[in-house]
């Protein structure tokens, strides 16, 4: 499981560099999460834009990495490819997540507020 | 012995060819119910759609439906058994995939299909649901849903809608 983060001001941005997110990978997806948001950024934006399949262990993981924020960070979602983003809609988590349509907006938006 | 190789080899490659292709609206597929196996189906018949010009988002349909009831054959069937077989049969109709799929592996709960209720998202962060979404989306995305337990095997049967969207 391949994630690339990279600092923004208060933002980590969370790329996940994998073409699947699926029952086969979704614990190791979980807990690499956990440990790559260990930080104090109060904004965690994950890139989904490689991510061409998410099944209900990855949607349940990715809801899992929400939580574990807690409720002081918000965790949100960016890019998501069109049978990603059908899982959210049919399930209706995508009421639960700001989702945002490419990474490269909420990066533009901090640095222009920078 | 070679030129004599040689000789015997025409018929049989005539043979060969006059063999009819099989048909391509039909796959059948056979696998361990593994992590590893069930990837390499979902993308045979992803290839398989693909081939047959049906749109991008039924093969996504297509790939969501199988690798949910394929986990839950691994994960609930054949859960502390080794990994069994899976025997996948795809038939293409005008308007719809028509899917079996078979396993002997242990029969679903009470001899029927689980509920396919969505869980509740509307609760404060910590109680949001991390599961029990898989059948919510497979009677969400299937029509003619079935299961019969026949012997020692399961059976589903069910179409997937193609060439339908609004």
């Amino acid at each position: 499981m391949n994630l690339a983060t990279e600092t923004c001001g208060d933002i980590l941005c969370l790329t996940v560099c994998e073409d699947r997110i699926d029952a086969g990978s979704a614990i190791q997806f979980k807990d690499k999460v956990r440990s790559l948001t260990d930080t104090r950024h109060p904004r965690v934006v994950m890139d989904l834009s490689q991510v061409a399949f998410l099944d209900s262990s990855g949607l349940g993981a990715v809801v899992a990495a929400m939580k574990a924020l807690g409720q002081d960070r918000s965790l949100e979602l960016a890019g998501l490819t069109p049978a990603v983003a059908k899982v959210f809609r049919l399930t209706r988590m995508e009421r639960v997540f700001t989702i945002h349509d490419r990474i490269e907006d909420v990066k533009g938006k901090d640095a222009s507020a920078a | 012995m070679i030129a004599q190789h040689a000789e015997h080899n025409p018929p049989e490659a005539t043979m060969k060819n006059s063999t009819p292709p099989p048909p391509n609206d039909r796959l059948a597929l056979q696998l361990q119910a593994t992590a590893e196996e069930i990837r390499g189906v979902l993308g045979k018949v992803t290839r398989w759609m693909t081939a047959a010009d049906l749109p991008a988002a039924d093969c996504d349909t297509a790939e969501l439906v199988l690798a949910e009831l394929l986990n839950n054959i691994a994960e609930h069937a054949y859960a502390g058994l080794p990994p069994g077989a899976v025997d996948i049969q795809l038939e293409r109709l005008t308007k719809a995939i028509k899917v079996l799929l078979s396993d002997h592996g242990r029969s679903m709960p009470d001899g029927r299909l689980p509920g396919g209720a969505l869980p509740d998202a509307n609760v404060p962060l910590e109680d949001l649901p991390e599961g029990g979404f898989g059948w919510f989306l497979i009677f969400t995305l299937t029509e003619n849903l079935s299961y019969i337990r026949s012997g020692d095997r399961n059976m589903l049967r069910f179409e997937l809608p193609v060439g339908r969207n609004e």
